[in-house]
Order: C-alpha cells, then structure tokens, then sequence
C-alpha cells in the first residue's frame, strides 16, 4: 500500500463528484431555464379560479321607494357522496322540514347517488379517480331560522349556500315594467334588463392555488379581484302616483266592463313618466277568431260568429309570469281616434291653413268625401268654427280642413310629433308604431288621419307628442328613459319645437272645453263634481283593428280589417291649465257591450272619469296648488276672515 | 489545479491571522448543510391549514424558529451537532488505539465484524422492533427517551461501520492484501455478504456500500486487476438484483420515456423535474415552493434538492453543490496530510461515501439517472443519517485535530505537507 494510491484515489474520486456537481447544475439550469415542452403541464402554479358574483344594483322609484333589491339567503344542496347511504330516513327528515314532496327530494338524491355509485365502479375497472356528483340543490332559498334548523338536523351530505334573491316590494303595482332576473341574476326583459348592465356590476375573480388534493392554499397576491356591486338605478316612476293609477284605472275597467287598459301619466316639464299601468282583466268566454291553415281553402260564404272577441291577447300566446308579460304601453299599437286631432288642428292652424274664428260647413254631420267616402259626425250640427270643430270633435270638419295641407306636410308633421318611431324610454320591446309610407299614402289615409285612424301609435308615443300642449310648442326632449336622471350628461337637451306657443294655447283652450263636457257627463252620471284642477283633454274612439293572423294561419273569412262592434277608447288630458304639472293618457280597451249598445263606449265616457280622477289624486299628492278656487269654499274662507277681523 | 472552491474559501478568510485549519472549514460546511437541511426539511414539511371557526388562525404565526429548533428535525440536528463533537473531541489515547493496525488479529477483526454487521442488518426482521415502510423492511423501532420510540436504519450504520472496519483491516492486512486468495478474498467475500443483506431491501445503499467498499480497497493498495476480474460478478449481482424485481425495472423504463404514464411509473420523476423548473432559475423563495403540496413525493427525504431548487434556484443549487466540494477538498486535503494510513483509509471511506451518496441522489432528482431512494447527505430528513454522517465528520476533525499537535503554524504546516513528496509508508505511532 502507497500513499500514493490513496493520494489518486481520492483525486480521483473528488474529480468524479465535481463533473458529477457540474453535470447536475448544468441540468438544474436547463430544466429551471429552458424546461422541456412536455413539462410544461406540471409546471407553475396549479390554480383555480374562484368567482365572486357581485351583487346586483337596488331599484328605487323617483323618491327613493324601494322597487327591487336583492337579499341573501340560504339554499340547502345535498353532497350526494357523503349522504347517508341508505338514504330514506334522511330524505324524509330533509323533505319534513323543508315541506317539500319526500318523493321529489328523494327521488333528486338517490338519483344522482347511483349515478356515483355507477361512476366508482367504472372508475374502480379504469383505475381513475371518480368524478362524483357533488352538488344537488333542493328546493327554494330559506330563511336563516330554517337554515338552522336544517343545520341542526345533523345530515351528513347537507350543506347550506347562500344564494342571492331578488326581491320586488312593489311587484304587484309594476309587474311588466320591471322584468325579473334569471339564473345568473341576469335581467330578462322590463327594466331588469333595460339598465342591466348598470345594475349587474362587476363580478370579481380570485385565482387560488390549490394542493394535489385541490384544497385551496393560497390566493395568488395580486390576482384577486374583489366584485364590484351594482349601481343602484332610481327610475322616473313614482311608486305611489303608480298606486293611485292603477286603482283608478282598474275602477275603470271594472265600471266599463272593459277587458282591459292602460294608462300612461307623466311630468310636460321633463317628460319623464310617472306611472305605467297595463291591466288586462281577466275574461273567460271571449272569442277568438276561427283560423285556418295557410294552404287550406276558406268555405265561401263563411260568417263569423257574432259575439265579443278577446281584442287583446293574441292566440296560442303563452302564460307567462306577470313581470315577463307584455308591457302594452310600449308594445301594443292602437288606432287614437279623435284624441290625434288636436296634431292635425294645430298643425293647420299653424301652417294658417284655417283660423280659429274662421267657419266650417260640417254639413249637418253627414257627408261624402270627394271620392265618396260616408263621413258622420257623433254632434251633427251644419256649421261650426275651427275652434268647434276640435271641441265637438267633427269630422267633417276636420277633414275640409286636412284637405288644405299637403299629403307630404301632414307625413312630416306626424312624423316629427315622433310618431313611427320608438321612444326609447329603455324597454326592449318597444314598438315603433305604424305611420302610412309617402308612397302608400292615399287620399283615403288623408282623410283618415284626420280623425286618427290609420296611423298605429302606442300611449307613450301619443303622450310625449301631446307633452307639447302642456309646454309651449316644444316636445320634451330632456328625459329620454325611464330612469329619473336618464339623460346624458354629454348629450345636449334637444328640446324640439313643433308648434307655436299661440297654437298651443288655442289647442289648450279648446280641450279644457272638450274636458268640461265630459267632466259634465261624469256629474251626471257618477255624481262626481267640484275638481280642483282644470283639465284639457281629448278624447278618442276607434275601432279595434284585427291584427295579422298568426304565422302559418290565415282567419276563416277574408279581409276582417277591424273587430265589429268594439272600440279602444281613450282619454289623452293634461292639468292644470295655466302651467300642466302632469299629461296623462288612458286608454280603456274594448268596453262592454252593454257600453256600446247605451252608447256609451266613448272615451269622454269611459276613459275621461280614469284621467280626471287620476289627475285630481296626482296632483293633490304633488301639491300642486289647485288653480280653481270653489265658490263654497270661497265663502267659508270670507267667513272665517270675517272671524278674524272681527 | 482541482481545488476551486477551497482557494475561493481561503481567499475569503485571507491572509488574517485566524485562517481557519481544514477541521474548522470541515465542520463549517457541515453545519450549513445541516442547517439548510433543518430549513428545507422544515419548509417542505410545511403545511396550510384553512382557518375555521373551530380553529382560528394561530397568533404565533405558525412556524417560529423556536418551534423549528424544538420540533423533532431540530432535535435531530441538535443531536448531530453533538455527534459530531463527541467525536472530534473524543480522547485521542483511544483513538489512536482503536485505529493501530494490528496485522496478526486481520482475520480475527474481519470475522468479527462481519458477523456483527450482517446480524445488526438481520435485526430489520426481527419481529417486535421491525417496522415496515413504503413496502421494505430498512427500519428498527426502539423506545427512546426524550423523542419516544425512534426508527433506526441499521444499514445506516452498517454503511458507516463497514468503512470503519474495512479501513482498519485493509491496513492489518499489509501485504496480504496484494494476494488474492489470502487478502483480498475474505475481505470481498465480507464485503459482499454485507451488501448482499442489504440489497435485499436497498439496492442503493449496497450499490453505495459496494462501491466504498472497493475503493478503500483500491486505495490500500488492492491489484487493479484482481477487482478488474472479479467486477464482472458484481456487476452481475447488481443486474440480478435489478431485472429480479419489478419495481426496479419499472423505475428503469419511466426513466427511459417518464411521459409514458405520466400518472403512474413516471409520476414521480416529472413532479422532481416539475419542482426544478418552477425554480426559473431565481427560484420561488423560500417557503413559496408549490410542489410540496402534495405533488412531489418524498419531497423532505430523498427528493429535498428539488424543492431546494424549486425555492432558492440556481443559487440554491449553486450553494449546495459548493458546500459539497468544499466538503470534499477539505476532507481530501485532511486526508493528504494524514500519516497514520488507518485514519487516511477512513477519511477516504467517508468523503467516498458522502460525495458518492450525493451524486447518486442529485443524479437521481435531477433524472440524469434512474430512480433511487437514497438520501442527500446531511440535508434530506433523517435522524440516524444525519448524527452519524456528522459523527463520522467529527472523526475527520478528530483525525486534523491530532495532525495539528506540533505544528505551531498553519502555514508551516502546509508547507511541510507538501513538500513531503513521499508520504510516510509506516504508520504514526501511538502518542499515548
């Protein structure tokens, strides 16, 4: 033995490690540098996203009421892996407590542990881990006094989440204007929808790193996002303006046996909408019109049967929920009637085609057109002034004077009223409404139009366009949604001038005269006088058009332009005179048949009351100071003055 | 010249008048390793908990280094520590005795020790202290005080004892050890028997054993070419041993194409080589690592060095890689100086064994060599590992310690080292 041997042994060896050392830190720097592509799936962080749903914006009408606001409660879900297994005695103390079917609940559970059981078995023969269901939910979200008591049943496999409801204090009085939210707490139509996005806010995000058993660790810093809640939205309606709307329009409909209304109340100034009411009563044993499949032929000579037609519901039209339910303010067209002469009247008199003073033949309320069409008026007299022919609602005298104007200058001035077009207050559903084409427009849509019919407008069109009435000529342009500070900041106001304040005054006075009639007749037939306000309105009646047939049907007899014998009739109004704090617009849809055979269908007669009485109650909630001053309480209030000075 | 790392050392302590001697660097470097394996088993150990109402976050904070230092591993490298310094500071009277040649008692000692160790290997059998782990039957467990019951590897000290026994008798053997039959035979015959026992139960070590084995033997002086002709039939055994159990050959084929059954075969070298890649070079930080959670196996024993990289990086890396040569100079350089051939031959045996353990393990993690469950040196978790890898450490600072006396200088000392071309072909005599 050498000491040398032992000297190059250990060289040796010490050498060995160190290329060893040199290979090994070379390898840990291509692997921690230039990683092979294939390690790529083992590499880095193993996360999960976790979502944090925001919560959703709070809806609260123009003072600040409560219209929908979202809460949390506790939904129960069962872990199917872990329930008792067998599962009877639990489902049935489960179902107890929730009050729901044990055989529903059972059947949602054992279902699904079978489905793991199943999934073991694959997963046994495979060698794979089983994917298992986890997750079943039961019944509705509850409160968290049962949510305890759920607890406290001790169920292995149960588990309490909290889920966000919606909640609608005012669902009742704005059913179809609010729309619901869905599944993923997601607007469906009304004003859920409209304002969704504001509503929705952000959802938030996390990602977590998770253990090789996907138990979270940690949040990864900086990847966590916390949920941005909804904005809360403040719409222009006023809850208890709304109230006072639908009670007396529901009165309406109840009095007039109508099947159904709609009432649409606003502020001239901003023109904002107050209130929105759509009721449909609910009628059984209307009929409906006989259809037939497109390719069939029609039986000639086919009658309808007579008797009163469902006018609002179309067929085959499913039920749905009320908020999801059509919201016919903005959806359903209907021919105004006399209530669009004031337009035609005032854009006349604005374009000087007639004067006020000036005198009309109205032929003794009947007569034939120029091409032979059988006018009538309702008050048949042989001549009025222009000014009567817009309070006694003639005709005849509208249409002479319609005749003066150009086909394309009536178009435009419908046109520019905003008719035609949607208003775009924020309901998706909107219509456009239905003004003739250039093209299409005959001398029959001439003269038509000059008492209202053949132009399709919805109650929100009409309303904005006679907003102008109650300010000086101009539409209200301020407030274009339905949101109480709807307007844009970056979007200049467009007050858009249509008539002249003189015309406007004219068309006022002239429609508080029209009022008074019908606030005549409702003293005489209600008993209800001693308004405070006065009111300027028009009134309209018009046949109810038969819409198109449904697609793939065609109706069992040709050409039904409109239903026999029922009307839409409608009240548009504005009050009080000097300076119109509220415009309103009912329109009562097909009063009884009663109604009709008395006569007394008309909407100074059935829709008028709804508008006076709506007007009255608004306009004492807002405090408006009443612009007439009775001649009792004038007396009570000498009386007291004279008390006091003696 | 090859000794790098232990110019950067002395020209980091200079030219000061306190150069440290070659037991002091020694126990330096083996104190870092320690303590960075006390820190590396603790964090790869390290678990999160979700806070609950029933157990709120704790307002210690969790992991203090009091808890770390009074938990088990720091017990355990506390324990080392004193190994370590028993043995350099045991007396050298009987050190000095205990490693005098003694030519006349060669077949004697190796009969003896043969019979203890290849029994002290049986014992894993025994039943009422043999405990099982992971399917193999390396583990003793006997009652101890303080920590409770205690598992040992006896092959542990087996490794540590055979290079003890095999440096003594290979210098007894003198001469004889040039003669096959007389000299090298029995000593083979004895090696083998040992790793054998071993072997059954952990081809790594035996490899390991084996391996110190015949260069101690080599290193005494052993023919070349009597091992050259008798390699052949240990290789043939270490096949045997590998193509006779499955498991061996399924650890072969994942390391041939790992990707084959990335969940199954070759699960556990991905994950490794997951865990160096997260490192990117600057590594994730300390405690930050991601594949302790439950995706790298035996991520605090024999797999620590990936989660060193995978937390501290290249630098991580960098400073183990440099502790180990800096381990390996040094212990080279004590063995340079070394008269007495008995304590040369153990020095030898235990640099060997060590830089041998630590190459097979950094290999292994690194996959630049097949799977083997064996520990890296003086980091990866373990008690019996630890205190004796540091007790066999102490004895090279013991040995140094002795080389000291009657050298006044430490420069002198180098000097006379090496201008002392020859070394002394007869042992130092006994000083007491």
């Amino acid at each position: 033995m050498t000491g040398d041997r032992v000297q190059l042994v250990t060289k040796l060896l010490v050498a060995l490690c160190f290329l060893v050392f040199v290979a090994v830190f070379l390898r840990v720097g291509q692997l921690q540098l230039e990683p092979d592509e294939r390690l790529g799936d083992y590499v880095g962080l193993r996360q999960s996203v976790r979502f944090q749903d925001p919560v959703r914006g709070e809806i609260y009408d123009r003072r600040g009421r409560v219209i929908a606001a979202t809460r949390f409660a506790k939904r129960v879900f069962v872990d199917p892996s872990k329930f008792p297994d067998p599962p009877g005695e639990a489902i049935v103390a489960l179902s107890q407590m929730l009050a729901l079917d044990p055989g529903e609940v059972g059947q949602r559970i054992v279902s699904r542990m079978s489905e793991n059981q199943a999934a073991i078995l694959a997963a046994t023969e495979s060698g794979e881990n089983p994917r298992l269901i986890q997750y079943v939910s039961i019944g509705d979200p509850i409160d968290q006094q049962l949510a305890e008591q759920v607890r406290g049943l001790g169920i292995k496999g149960v588990h309490l989440e909290d889920v966000p409801v919606r909640e609608y204090p005012a669902l009742d009085q704005l059913a179809n204007l609010l729309g619901l939210v869905g599944a993923e707490h997601s607007g469906l139509l009304g004003f859920e929808h409209a304002f969704d996005e504001e509503l929705t806010g952000e959802r938030g995000q996390g990602a977590y790193v998770r253990d090789a058993s996907r138990k979270p660790l940690w949040i990864e810093p900086g990847t966590w996002k916390p949920a941005q809640a909804g904005g809360d939205v403040r719409m222009s309606i006023d809850l208890e303006l709304q109230r006072i709307a639908m009670e007396e329009l529901h009165r309406g409909i109840v009095e007039f046996d109508a099947a159904g209304g709609r009432l649409v109340m606003a502020d001239p100034h901003t023109g904002e909408i107050l209130a929105i009411v759509d009721l449909v009563r609910d009628m059984p044993g209307l009929l409906q019109l006989p259809l037939l499949p497109e390719d069939e032929k029609r039986v000639p000579g086919y009658e309808l049967p007579v008797g009163r037609y469902d006018t609002i519901r179309n067929l085959g039209e499913p039920e749905v929920h009320p908020a999801l339910a059509k919201n016919r303010c903005v959806e359903h067209l209907y021919e105004p009637g006399s209530s669009f002469k004031p337009f035609i009247w005032a854009a006349i008199t604005e374009a000087g085609k007639a004067m006020p003073d000036e005198v009309f033949d109205t032929e003794g309320g009947l007569w034939r057109t120029s091409y032979g069409r059988r006018i009538e008026d309702v008050t048949r007299r042989h001549e009025m002034t222009w000014s009567e022919v817009l309070v006694n609602s003639s005709n005849i005298g509208m249409i002479k004077a319609t005749e003066r104007m150009s086909f394309k200058d009536v178009r435009d001035k419908v046109l520019e009223l905003g008719f035609g077009k949607p208003t775009r207050i924020g309901l998706s559903t909107e219509s456009a409404g239905a003004v003739t084409t250039m093209k299409n427009w005959s001398k029959y849509t001439h003269t038509s139009i000059a008492f209202g019919h053949e132009v399709g407008v919805t109650p929100v069109q009409i309303l904005r366009a006679y907003g102008a009435f109650a300010r000086t000529g101009d539409m209200a342009g301020t407030l274009v949604d339905l949101r109480l500070t709807g307007v844009d900041p970056n979007e200049p106001t467009v007050v858009k001038r249509v008539f002249g304040s003189e015309v406007c005054v004219l068309v006022r006075e002239a429609l508080v005269k029209v009022a008074a009639k019908a606030e005549a007749t409702m003293e005489r037939v209600h008993g209800e006088s001693g308004w405070k306000y006065t009111m300027f309105g028009k009134s309209g009646t018009a046949d109810v058009p038969v819409g198109p047939a449904p697609e793939g049907f065609k109706y069992a007899k040709a050409r039904i332009g409109y239903y026999e014998d029922q009307y839409n009739s409608s009240f548009i109004a504005g009050a009080p005179f000097e300076t119109p704090r509220l415009t309103i617009i009912v329109v009562i849809d097909d009063p009884g048949p009663e109604q009709i055979r008395n006569r007394e269908h008309y909407g100074s007669y059935v829709a008028a009351p709804v508008a006076r009485r709506v007007l009255e109650r608004s306009l004492e909630y807002l405090g408006v100071e009443p612009d007439i001053v009775h001649e009792s309480e004038e007396t009570e209030q000498d009386r007291l003055a004279a008390i006091d000075s003696e | 010249m090859i000794w790098g790392p232990k110019v950067v050392l002395r020209l980091a302590c200079g030219r000061c008048p306190c150069v440290l001697r070659n037991g002091q660097i020694l126990f330096l470097c083996a104190l870092a390793l320690l303590t960075l394996g006390v820190l590396m088993v603790t964090s790869a150990g390290m678990q999160i908990e979700q806070a609950s109402a029933e157990q709120p976050i704790r307002g210690d904070g969790g992991l203090s280094p009091i808890a770390i230092l009074s938990g088990r591993i720091g017990i355990y490298a506390a324990l080392a520590i004193g190994a370590m310094a028993v043995a350099a500071f045991a007396p050298a009277s009987i050190v000095d005795r205990v490693i005098r040649p003694r030519p006349h008692r060669f077949y004697q000692m190796l009969g003896v020790g043969a019979l203890v160790l290849v029994g002290s290997l049986l014992l894993v059998y025994l039943p009422g202290i043999a405990r099982e782990k992971n399917f193999s039957a390396r583990w003793i467990e006997v009652p101890a005080p303080v920590l409770g019951r205690v598992s040992i590897q006896p092959s542990e000290f087996v490794k540590w004892s055979l290079l003890g026994l095999f440096a003594w008798c290979a210098v007894s053997a003198g001469d004889r050890l040039r003669l096959f039959w007389l000299g090298l035979v029995p000593m083979l015959i004895v090696l083998g028997m040992v790793s054998a026992v071993i072997m059954k139960e952990d081809l790594g070590t035996a490899v390991l054993v084996g391996s110190t084995g015949i260069i101690i033997l080599l290193a005494a002086g052993a023919k070349i070419w009597h091992i050259g002709v008798l390699a052949p039939v240990g290789l043939g055994v270490v096949a045997a041993g590998l193509f006779t159990s499955e498991y061996r050959m399924k650890r072969v084929t994942s390391f041939v194409d790992p990707y084959a059954d990335p969940a199954g075969d070759g699960f556990h070298i991905i994950q490794s080589m997951g865990a160096i890649a997260n490192g990117e070079g600057v590594g994730r930080g300390l405690g930050h690592g991601l594949q302790k959670f439950g995706y790298l196996p035996e991520d605090t024993t024999d797999f620590i060095f990936a989660i060193i990289s995978e937390e501290l990086g290249l630098f991580g890396v960098a400073l183990v890689l440099f502790l180990y040569c800096v381990l390996l100079t040094t212990g080279s350089d004590i063995a340079k100086r070394e008269q007495r051939p008995v304590a040369r031959l153990f020095i030898l045996g235990v640099i060997a064994t060590i830089g041998l353990q630590a190459c097979i393990n950094l290999l292994v993690v690194t996959k630049l060599a097949p799977t083997k469950g064996i520990a890296l040196p003086l980091i990866s978790s373990g008690g019996t590992g630890w205190i004796l890898t540091s007790a066999a450490l102490g004895l090279i600072i013991r040995f140094d310690r002795s080389q000291l006396r009657g050298a006044t200088d430490p420069a002198e000392l180098t000097d006379k080292a090496e201008a002392e071309t020859d070394p002394p072909s007869e042992p130092v005599g006994a000083l007491a």
